[in-house]
């Protein structure tokens, strides 16, 4: 009696086989035709089969009449059951290399024709459920992991310079990913705020703005769209950089003051003294160029120097460059009092 | 004596002398009166009404106060913008040599002088004198009234 019933359940699920022709979509669930180009998000799917429709009742209930309802249930195995009336439904959350098999019950009302006792024919509701089940396999290709791995801009010199702009170091984002650069899904910089994140494969520039000198450990982290990640590390150096300024004195012989809220005095002399200080590895200042509003002052590569103030207003600027040519400049906005004022007695 | 023979009696002399006194206060009173309505001024006044900075400007200071007044030898005068409200300018705070009264001007007379502007911003100036009162050359400066001139551009 058994062997009947097993032989009866599999020509139902082998007929059934022909009416349900069951499919996945953003994934190929064929089993045997998977390719990484057809499957790389396969973390998520929508499985779609053909309606359940009059026909395939009559199929099976040759005396139906109308099919009132159907309702799918469709269970992912591993994943989930999900119950809809629609002929698809999605799963997401699947696990990476691994394979999934799906199947669906279908569940339906139908009518058929039945005698009303003494009065001719009478149409009856009849409930009736049925399970079908697909052994077709969702294929899920393996996942390769991206490779993290990022380099210097220029190649030759991974350092950058405090509250430097020039030149700018760039670390260049050269992760890739056996499955394709397409399969990798954003990139992760950290290590020196602001951190960076984007949607692809992006480069870093680094901001030097407010960093003292050290050793910077940077990190990049690249994640594909399966999910698996990988991370870089990498250490970049900040290198103290030149920095320019001068003090300002109404004497040559000083005595010197800070800049910032020194007045000097219109038609007077005022002289500046170079207090800069070379970057990391220089020695030497190399060249220093005094302006007053835009006009060389002062020669060349003087450490003081002076200036007659004829303006209110005197925009005094120091250029300096080192021995590892790194250039910086400083600049003051000088106030001038007026001089004491003096009038001569002349005649009406 | 024969004045005083005049009056018969002694009370004569008292009348007199008491109308002398009202005669004599009314006097005052009138002078006072017309003391008071005298101009009590410095006339200060440029040459021209606009001016560029590093230029010379021509002044005329005329005394109509009844006392004789003085200049600083330090600040003589000073200039003054105009940005909504009247500012003065920063000068240099340094005078290398006492402050005292270089020359003095007596009442009615005038005198003349000739400034070279300094960079100024251009807006609308004036000048300000502080002057002492009835001081002497050699004096210390102290200030006791200041005096403005009239207004001028600075373009």
């Amino acid at each position: 009696m058994k062997k009947v019933l097993i032989i009866f359940t599999i020509l139902i699920f082998t007929s059934l086989g022909f009416i349900l022709q069951a499919e996945a979509t953003n994934c190929d669930i064929d089993g045997d035709s998977c390719s990484a180009a057809d499957c790389l998000d396969c973390n998520s799917v929508t499985l779609t089969w053909d309606e359940f429709d009059l026909e395939d009742l009559k199929d099976i209930h040759p005396y139906a009449t109308a099919l009132d309802s159907v309702t799918y249930t469709v269970t992912l195995i591993g994943v989930g059951t999900g119950v809809t009336s629609e002929n698809y439904l999605s799963f997401s959350n699947l696990q990476e290399n691994n394979n999934y098999q799906w199947r669906v019950r279908v569940g339906y009302r139908y009518k058929t024709y039945g005698f009303y006792f003494g009065s001719g024919r009478w149409y009856a509701d009849t409930t009736y459920t049925d399970t079908y089940l697909f052994t077709t396999p969702i294929c899920v290709v393996d996942n390769n992991p991206p490779v993290a791995a990022f380099s210097c801009d220029p190649e030759s010199c991974c350092y950058a310079y405090t509250n430097s702009s020039d030149p700018m170091l760039t670390l260049i984002n050269e992760s890739s990913d056996p499955d394709g650069l397409d399969d990798i899904n954003s990139s992760e910089w950290k290590g020196i705020e602001p951190n960076s994140n984007c949607s692809d494969l992006c480069n870093y520039t680094v901001q030097t703005s407010g960093l003292s000198s050290g050793n910077y450990e940077i990190s990049l982290k690249v994640i594909d769209n399966a999910g698996a990640s990988s991370t870089a590390i990498g250490i970049i150096e900040i290198k103290q950089d030149i920095m320019a300024d001068f003090e300002c004195s109404m004497d040559k012989e000083g005595p010197w003051e800070d800049c910032t809220d020194f007045k000097g005095i219109q038609k007077e002399y005022v002289y500046f003294k170079d207090i800069s200080t070379v970057s990391e590895g220089a020695v030497n200042i190399i060249s220093r160029a005094w302006e007053l509003n835009e006009v060389l002052f002062g020669g060349e590569n003087n450490a003081t120097s002076s200036v007659e103030l004829f303006e209110r207003s005197n925009i005094i600027k120091l250029t300096v460059e080192d021995d590892q040519g790194r250039i910086d400049t400083a600049s003051y906005d000088l106030g001038a009092r007026l001089p004491l004022p003096t009038w001569k007695e002349v005649a009406p | 004596m024969e004045l005083f023979k005049t009056f018969k009696k002694p009370k004569d002399l008292l009348v007199v002398i008491i109308l002398i006194l009202i005669a004599g206060s009314i006097f005052w009173s009138i002078w006072d009166h017309y003391y008071h309505a005298m101009p009590q001024q410095v006339l200060i006044i440029t040459e021209k009404p606009f001016y560029t900075s590093n230029t010379e400007l021509s002044l005329a200071v005329k005394d109509i106060l009844p006392n004789r007044i003085c200049f600083s030898s330090c600040y003589p005068y000073f200039f003054e913008r105009q940005d909504k409200e009247w500012v003065a300018y920063d000068y240099n705070n340094k005078c290398d040599h006492p402050d005292m009264i270089e020359s003095c001007l007596e009442p009615d007379y005038a005198k003349f002088f000739s400034i070279l502007l300094p960079s100024l911003d251009p807006g609308v100036h004036r000048i300000l004198i502080p002057v002492a009162i009835n001081r002497e050359v050699g004096d210390f400066f102290h200030k006791d009234e200041l005096y403005y001139s009239n207004d001028f551009i600075v373009k």
